[in-house]
């Protein structure tokens, strides 16, 4: 049994590697560790980048998790379940959204996780 | 038997009282609150008083019609203003700086070197300390690759970032410097000037930099230059991480404003002068000596007299007086501290100098009343009457508090002014009118906490905080932990926030929860307790305070959360029973005056 380290748990499905990155970005910035990995369905699934986020959650230890699911990524912690969460980000940054509240940039969503765990207020 | 409204017109709320007159008895029958509709004593109060009518009057079934009469208060004659003036001397110097917190810099020490922009590179030359200066346009993996392909021949010793990518760039160095980032104005910082760069350990801050001497040492200041960079130093203390760029030209602009001198002049024709530098104790103990004011004056061309000059020019617009007329009747002066913008500094930096808070408050003609009471009795088709001083009705109103008995004197805390009235076994009464009060509360927590907004430091005043420490649970700033079955909004997530009544109000500025709670309460404890123990000195028979038995506390203010606690602590050493009021046992500290004016409605008229 290997020990678990205290990370933030990146799960991705169909995503460009500059967004990943650019979340990633943010994680570094704020001192946090993290892990990436690729989700791969045992059958093809329609599943959402909140419950990808949610799943990323509950394997990492800080509770944790960040779902990146094509041109979304969703950032949660595993006390909210699987319907809410806590922010969200979108590949395309020139996408115009409503709620700059809920929705940040990719390296915001990133930072916005590390801080969670440092218990500092999110970016927006 | 007739049914009477007494009606208060307050500077933010009306309020009404309805009674049944039958013989010489009253039944008190309802009682409503609504905004203050326009300015105090002006007709446009009149849709606020017709809405807080028919509220009353809707809970008893009844309209404004079967009204026999309403009874108007007659306010009282005073406005109050507030303003705020450094006292220290204003030192200007030509140093350029930068301090902040960002919350992640990266590596560890400090830095000397000649300022270059990372556009200007080709103009670097070798064997010279160089600090890069970078826009966020570059990313981090670039400025990290061009800090290490410069490694072998050109020394770059530290980085000024403007965006917030310290930790990626340092991560990927191949030799270590340190870097501050998540500065703003980098367009400001010249090129092929002496800096010095400062980043300290995690949970530290800095120390060179925070320091005249280390600043000194590390830019070669002589003493007279080192004199001058004292503020900047000073403006640094506990910062994060900094940068100070030396730009001297040999041209250095000293503007001392001298703080400057007070003059009052006693209503029996002496003056007395006094130094702001003396500090608030001074002033208020020549205030003392000298008694009843007749005016009060800044001495011209300084801090002070600029200071009151624009005083008077607010409370002529607002009286719509001349400002000769306008007489300062008391002052309140209260030692503060106020953030005093260093020039030379990129990002606004401010350090926090001397100052003092003076409220002062003037006597106006009376408000038109009249005016008010002939619309209203035209629109409503009721007889309206003008009856009895605001301070009167009050005490009348507050002696329904259980509890109370005469001698009785009250307190009326309010924005601009702290009344006191006081009435004896037979009937007499005292009143006075203090400058100072909420607004003033307001403007001294605005300024020590260097609050950008004046709202929010009114809402600071009035609402208790908690911090968010998880998505369940906040810690109160009592330090009892309040817990949550549903999760609280992201949004507060590791903020202080206000307590609101219905919501959540978010503190916008990163100033820890106790040092709020500290200057709130410094606040009012400053104002309210020194103003009502001056304004019941001069009520009470020969100022005496033990004279008083009883004070009951009325008006909004009494509403607070804490300053009637801190009132009955302060007034038990003189043996007063000091509480918050509570009008026919049942309306708390509001609807004194309405109260009290429906009440005197027996003994007058019909």
């Amino acid at each position: 049994m290997v020990a678990k380290k205290p990370e933030i748990v990146l799960l991705t499905m169909q995503a460009g590697e500059e967004f990943i990155k650019k979340i990633c970005a943010g994680i570094e910035e704020e001192g946090l560790l993290y892990r990436c990995e690729a989700f791969s369905p045992a059958e093809r699934t329609n599943i959402s980048a909140g419950a990808l986020a949610y799943r990323a959650a509950m394997e990492s230890t800080l509770g944790v998790g960040i779902g990146v699911c094509g041109d979304k990524a969703t950032l949660t912690h595993e006390s909210l379940g699987e319907t809410k969460a806590l922010c969200s980000a979108v590949s395309d940054e020139a996408i115009s959204v409503q709620d700059t509240w809920t929705v940040v940039t990719p390296k915001m969503l990133g930072q916005n996780a590390a801080r969670f765990v440092k218990k500092q207020p999110f970016l927006s | 038997m007739s049914l009477v409204a007494g009606v208060d017109i307050g500077n933010s709320t009306t309020e009404v009282c309805i009674g049944r007159i039958e013989g010489g008895d009253i039944r008190f029958l309802s009682s409503a609150t609504h905004a203050t509709t326009g300015i105090k004593g002006t007709v446009d109060n009149i849709p606020g008083i017709v809405s807080a009518l028919e509220e009353a009057m809707g809970k008893v079934r009844l309209s404004t019609s079967d009204l026999e009469y309403i009874r108007l208060n007659e306010s009282a004659p005073v406005i109050g203003d507030t303003a705020m003036e450094t006292i220290t001397e204003t030192i200007i110097t030509d140093s350029s700086m930068i301090g902040h917190n960002p919350s992640t810099p990266a590596g560890v020490g400090t830095a000397v070197g000649y300022t270059i922009h990372i556009e200007n590179l080709s103009k670097m030359v070798a064997d010279r300390p160089y600090i890069l200066v970078v826009g966020k346009e570059y990313g981090y993996e670039k400025v990290a690759e061009v800090v290490n392909s410069l490694g072998g021949y050109i020394k770059i010793v530290g980085l000024i970032l403007q965006a917030d990518e310290a930790v990626l760039v340092w991560n990927r160095l191949d030799k270590k410097i340190p870097i501050v980032d998540e500065v703003l104005r980098i367009d400001k910082i010249p090129d092929e000037k002496m800096a010095a760069i400062e980043v300290a350990m995690s949970g530290q801050v800095i120390r060179q930099l925070s320091n005249p001497y280390g600043i000194a040492t590390l830019l070669g200041l002589n003493a007279e230059e080192t004199r001058l960079v004292t503020p900047i130093a000073k403006s640094l203390i506990g910062k994060k991480s900094a940068v100070v760029i030396k730009t001297l030209h040999g041209y250095i602009a000293e503007n001392v404003l001298p703080a400057g001198e007070l003059y009052l002049k006693g209503e029996d024709g002496k003056e007395y002068a006094v130094n702001v530098d003396a500090g608030a104790e001074k002033i208020m103990a020549l205030s003392n000596v000298a008694g009843r004011l007749s005016d009060v004056q800044g001495q011209k061309n300084t801090n002070v007299g600029n200071m009151f000059d624009r005083m008077k020019d607010s409370m002529s617009r607002l009286t719509g007086e001349t400002k000769e007329s306008i007489h300062i009747t008391d002052v309140l002066a209260i030692d503060t501290l106020a953030p005093v913008q260093i020039a030379g500094a990129l990002a606004g930096e401010t350090c926090m100098e001397k100052a003092v808070g003076i409220a002062a408050m003037v006597k106006t003609q009376q408000l038109p009343m009249r005016k008010i009471a002939e619309e209203l009795q035209r629109q409503l088709n009721v007889d309206v009457a003008v009856a009895g001083v605001e301070a009167a009705m009050a005490l009348l109103g507050a002696c329904t508090t259980p509890g109370t008995r005469l001698p009785l004197a009250i307190i009326d805390m309010g924005g601009g002014s702290t009344d006191a009235a006081m009435m004896d076994d037979a009937g007499n009464m005292r009143m006075t009118h203090k400058a100072g009060a909420g607004e003033l509360v307001t403007l001294l927590i605005q300024t020590e906490l260097g609050l950008k907004d004046r709202n929010e430091a009114e809402l600071l005043k009035k609402y208790p905080l908690a911090k968010v420490e998880s998505l369940y649970h906040m810690r109160l700033e009592s330090g009892e932990m309040q817990f949550f079955a549903e999760s609280i909004d992201p949004r507060y997530y590791g903020c202080v926030v206000m307590l609101a009544p219905d919501r959540m109000i978010r503190v916008e500025e990163d100033i820890p929860m106790e040092r709020i709670v500290e200057v709130r309460r410094d606040a009012k404890r400053k104002v309210f307790v020194k103003n009502v123990v001056r304004a019941l000195q001069e009520v009470a028979e020969n100022g005496d305070l033990k004279r008083i038995p009883n004070v009951v506390l009325v008006g909004g203010s009494a509403e607070d959360f804490e300053v009637p606690e801190m009132l009955t602590e302060s007034l038990s050493q003189y043996r007063i029973v000091c509480g918050r009021g509570n009008i026919r046992a049942t309306e708390g500290p509001r609807n004194a005056v309405a109260t009290g004016l429906v009440m005197s409605g027996t003994s007058a008229k019909r």
